[in-house]
């Protein structure tokens, strides 16, 4: 016999429709004529699926007696016995009743395609052995039923039904899927549109083909533990040159192939302002780089790589982007530019070196990161050159003089030193000019001036000439110098004006301006910390006032260490009498103190913005709490009034000699005043309740208690008025920590709350069910319902929906179960109740680790079912 | 035997002015809600309605509104206290 063929409908969860997707083709095949008859399918009572199985021949299911009940399953060997062409079988997974032939319905369709019947099947994606511990990772819940991959990859045919998780979720909230009370807090966990998205994705995965063990480990490693990866961090470095544009947007691209990658650009100011940085450019590109959606920095550095590779460091950049050297190859030879240096030094950091428009267009206007200068006017080198070139010079100069003696006069000779002098001043200034001054004073003196070879002089004009010779050297020695001084001063302005810009910006974009400033004092002065000091105003000025951790509060604190007192850091910049900013790291240059001043003026402004702006706040949360006082005060008086009045008036009329009252309108009247009185209290209780717990002063005995004790205590207190209440609380149900007081008085506040929304002959139902290590009790109303954007409303207290239904009570419930069962470490949700109306859900800590026991779960005997709710007492 | 309609959503305030009522040899009927309140205007025709203008399913005003429809020229002038209005 040839063997049969395997379909199957293949689904990502529970609902999709498979088992109808299945039987609308077993309808399709009868059509054209094939014999088809149902092996086994369960429409778990949804009414469409239960529709489509009419007209198709049901082979009668076996019965299986187990523990006292019965269980259905395929009966195999009437399916064999029937021989048709075709089986609908739902649930490959399924696992037999014990005593059946077969453990498994995957084992029974091997049988049935052995004897050449074609089978179409469902599966979900949960139940493939592969996906196993994939599917436990994302849902939390171990599956225990499933099938070895080779039995479904042998399929002839695998179809997916695909249905968006949100659109799954509406199906479920519809009711289609499974009865209110039959969701329980597996259930409800395992319909989350996150797992459902995962599932799908696993589900389209495996259907693709692509799921090998590789991908599967990968998944296992990425997508569901911890799914942490290094976040890629684009540096830009911008000259201050105009190609930085072309930079900044090379470099969003390569930001923008990952997904969530930052993009930092920074400049290096030099301290020594020797950049040439454009501050319109800079400008711009600042703008351009927050409108890429990345954030612009400034470093103050002397070394630009070193700057640029410490900063990058210090953010944990990824990739470095860099323009392509401006300089032209004489240049290159010279010096190893920034772009080579960074490159070798970057490490683990991958270096872009980017070309752009301006590097083939060598020294125009803007010359490109500098290289290696020292701070001061003149180098060090320079300095040094000077020396040597006056010590050099000298002697040489008075030899070739001495040479050419014959036809020189002495104003040559002087002429001839002096223009020594003037070119030792333009290499090495000062100090180098004036030792060749006096030096060639000395020369000139010894040898040409007569008598020769002696430090006297004869002739009163050479004695002039001499004297010329040296104050106009000395004079030039200093002029050249003080030229010098002039231009580093002049950068070094530049420099602080540049800073001061990137300051304003800062101070004027910041929605909390004060950090964003400290921030930007210390990453410009690479400082460890910034604190901004206020001196108390009770603090006596002493000598021991810069030490005393009394006197002062800190205000901000950028870095660490916080320094508590202004002694404790580097150096202080004083803003007034009551602030002072304090740097930690280094002590401060004396010419960085005029900015540093500036930016502490900034930050007490940007300080008292601050301030105001949450004088601005509170004013408005006081309106808002005047408010809910009002609607406090309203909503009270109201349900005080109500009880009280009836109260009132059964007293009243009691007390009335006038009136004659039968026994019966006597107790009748009793009877109500009673009852009002009771509300009254309950609601008194309440209230003193909420007080205490806003006050925090609510005393908690948590204990491991049980829940269905709790549950028929809660309903007992309402009396009556619950006792059409439906509890569905398994034994199995682990204890919970909680205080068995308090859960009571939130469960009866929640039940209180269904049965006043329950429409009559839909009573509300509890159910409790453990999931994870917590338990999670469901009150379900079928009521109208809220609606999802009012979730948080109804937790407000004294915020009723529809103000004026008097039988609503004060709005006070709901807040005041879920302040209790927050105040147990638990939490109150609410959700949507299949079919509609609400369910809120409480989940609080088990008290015990529920059991790995439960190696088979009872099924009832209408559903022997193959989904996550079966499975639910198997938790971790 | 004068005809009283007490309409009133809080049952133990029905309650108790049934009973007083009655002793004081009204007849009394009473309904919890809007539509009740009209549907007994409409049965029993009382000579007076006392209304909660604060009721669950509609405002008290068109119930007045509404009776006076029911049985055209019966109720004139209501008579309003603030008691229910006050502080809904």
């Amino acid at each position: 016999v040839a063997t049969g063929q395997l379909r199957v409908y293949f689904g990502a969860a529970p609902g999709v429709g498979k088992t109808y997707k299945m039987l609308e083709e077993g309808h399709r095949r009868l059509e054209r004529g094939t014999d088809v008859v149902i092996g086994f399918v369960d429409g778990h009572g949804r009414k469409h699926a239960e529709e489509l199985t009419e007209g198709i021949e049901v082979v009668p299911r076996a019965k299986v007696a187990y523990h006292g009940t019965t269980l259905q399953e395929m009966d195999l060997a009437a399916v064999l016995a029937r021989r048709p062409q075709v089986a609908l079988v739902d649930e490959l997974a399924h696992t037999n009743a014990p005593g059946s032939p077969n453990g498994k319905r995957w084992q029974d369709i091997e049988e049935l395609l052995d004897a050449g019947i074609t089978v179409i099947t469902t599966l979900n994606v949960q139940h493939l052995e592969s996906l196993n511990d994939v599917v436990y990772e994302i849902t939390g819940i171990r599956q225990r039923e499933t099938v070895p991959d080779a039995v479904v990859r042998q399929a002839q045919q695998i179809e997916l039904v695909d249905m968006a998780p949100e659109a799954l979720r509406r199906r479920l909230a519809h009711g289609n899927v499974y009865a209110p009370e039959e969701i329980d807090a597996a259930l409800g966990n395992y319909f989350r549109v996150g797992n459902l998205t995962a599932l799908r994705e696993l589900a389209l995965l495996w259907v693709a083909g692509k799921v090998d063990e590789q991908l599967d480990k990968y998944r296992a490693d990425h997508n569901i533990g911890s799914h942490w990866e290094t976040r890629e961090r684009v540096v830009v470095a911008l000259t201050g040159g105009p190609e930085g544009d072309t930079l900044i947007r090379r470099a969003a691209r390569i930001a923008a192939r990952t997904k969530g990658a930052d993009l930092l650009a920074v400049h290096v100011a030099r301290s020594d302002g020797l950049n040439g940085g454009d501050p319109a450019h800079l400008a711009r590109q600042r703008v351009l780089v927050e409108d890429l959606g990345g954030t612009y920095h400034q470093v103050v550095g002397t070394d630009v790589p070193e700057a640029l590779l410490a900063f990058a460091r210090g953010v944990n950049a990824t990739q470095l982007v860099l323009g392509a050297s401006r300089r032209d190859r004489l240049a290159q030879l010279l010096s190893s530019g920034v772009g080579v240096t960074t490159t070798a030094e970057a490490g683990a950091i991958d270096v872009h070196l980017v070309t752009h428009e301006a590097t083939a267009q060598p020294w125009r206007a803007g010359r490109g990161l500098p290289w290696r200068r020292r701070p001061g006017g003149l180098s060090l080198g320079r300095r040094a050159a000077g020396f040597i070139l006056s010590i050099a010079a000298l002697p040489l100069l008075t030899w070739l003089v001495l040479a050419l003696e014959s036809d020189v006069s002495l104003s040559t000779d002087i002429v001839a030193f002096l223009l020594l002098v003037v070119a030792v001043a333009l290499v090495g200034g000062l100090f180098p000019a004036l030792l060749a001054a006096v030096g060639g004073f000395l020369l000139l003196n010894y040898f040409f001036t007569p008598p020769a070879h002696t430090f006297s002089v004869a002739k009163r004009e050479d004695l002039v000439a001499l004297v010329a010779f040296l104050v106009v050297a000395v004079s030039l020695s200093s002029v050249v110098d003080i030229a010098a001084r002039r231009t580093r001063e002049a950068s070094r302005a530049g420099a602080e004006a540049a800073t001061l810009f990137t300051l304003a910006g800062s101070v004027l974009r910041g929605s909390r301006p004060l950090p964003a400033l400290l921030e930007q004092v210390r990453e410009t002065f690479a400082l460890d910390a910034v604190t901004l000091l206020e001196r108390r105003p009770e603090a006596p000025a002493g000598p021991d006032l810069e030490h005393t951790n009394q006197a002062w509060t800190v205000i901000a604190c950028v870095g660490s260490p916080i320094c508590l007192t202004p002694g404790e850091g580097d150096a202080e910049v004083h803003v007034d009498d009551t602030y002072t900013l304090v740097l930690s790291g280094h002590p401060l240059a004396a010419q960085d103190r005029r900015v540093l001043e500036a930016f502490a003026a900034q930050a007490t402004i940007a300080l008292r913005q601050e301030r105001l702006e949450e004088a601005a706040a509170t004013a408005g949360s006081l309106a808002e709490v005047d408010r809910v006082r009002t609607a406090l005060l309203n909503a009270v008086s109201h349900d005080l009034r109500t009880p009280l009045a009836s109260a009132k008036a059964a007293v009243g009329t009691l007390g009335m000699s006038d009136l004659s009252l039968s026994e019966k309108d006597r107790a009748e009247l009793l009877d109500t005043a009673e009852e009002s009185l009771d509300r009254l209290s309950g609601l008194v209780e309440n209230l003193l309740d909420m007080s205490r717990l806003q006050a925090g002063a609510m005393a908690l005995v948590i204990q491991p208690i049980d829940v269905a004790d709790v549950i028929s205590a809660a309903l007992t207190s309402l009396g009556s008025a619950a006792s059409q209440v439906i509890i569905r609380v398994p034994e199995e149900t682990p204890e919970v920590q909680a205080d068995p007081a308090l859960l009571e008085r939130a469960v009866a506040n929640l039940v209180q709350n269904a049965v006043r929304h329950s429409p009559a002959g839909a009573p509300p139902q509890i159910t409790a069910s453990a999931y994870g290590t917590a338990v999670e009790i469901r009150v379900i109303d079928r009521g109208p319902g809220i609606p999802e954007t009012d979730w948080d409303q109804i937790f407000q207290p004294f915020q009723r929906l529809g103000d004026r239904d008097n039988t609503s009570g004060v709005g006070l419930g709901l807040a005041l179960a879920r302040g209790l069962i927050e105040a147990m470490s638990g939490t109150l949700s609410p959700e949507q109740t299949p079919g509609g109306g609400l369910t809120m859900t409480i989940s609080l800590p088990a008290a015990t680790r529920p059991g790995e026991a439960a190696d088979f779960v009872e099924p009832s005997a209408a559903e022997p079912r193959n989904e996550p709710v079966e499975t639910a007492s198997e938790r971790q | 035997m004068t005809r009283v309609l007490v309409v009133d959503d809080e049952p133990q305030i029905l309650r108790a002015l049934r009973i007083n009522l009655r002793a004081r040899q009204y007849d009394v009927v009473t309904a919890g809600t809007g539509r009740g309140a009209l549907e007994a205007a409409a049965d029993a025709h009382p000579d007076m309605i006392i209304l909660d203008l604060g009721l669950p399913d509609m405002d008290g005003v068109d119930v007045i509104r509404l009776t006076s429809e029911v049985d055209p020229g019966a109720y004139r002038d209501p008579l309003r206290t603030d008691e229910q209005r006050g502080q809904s």
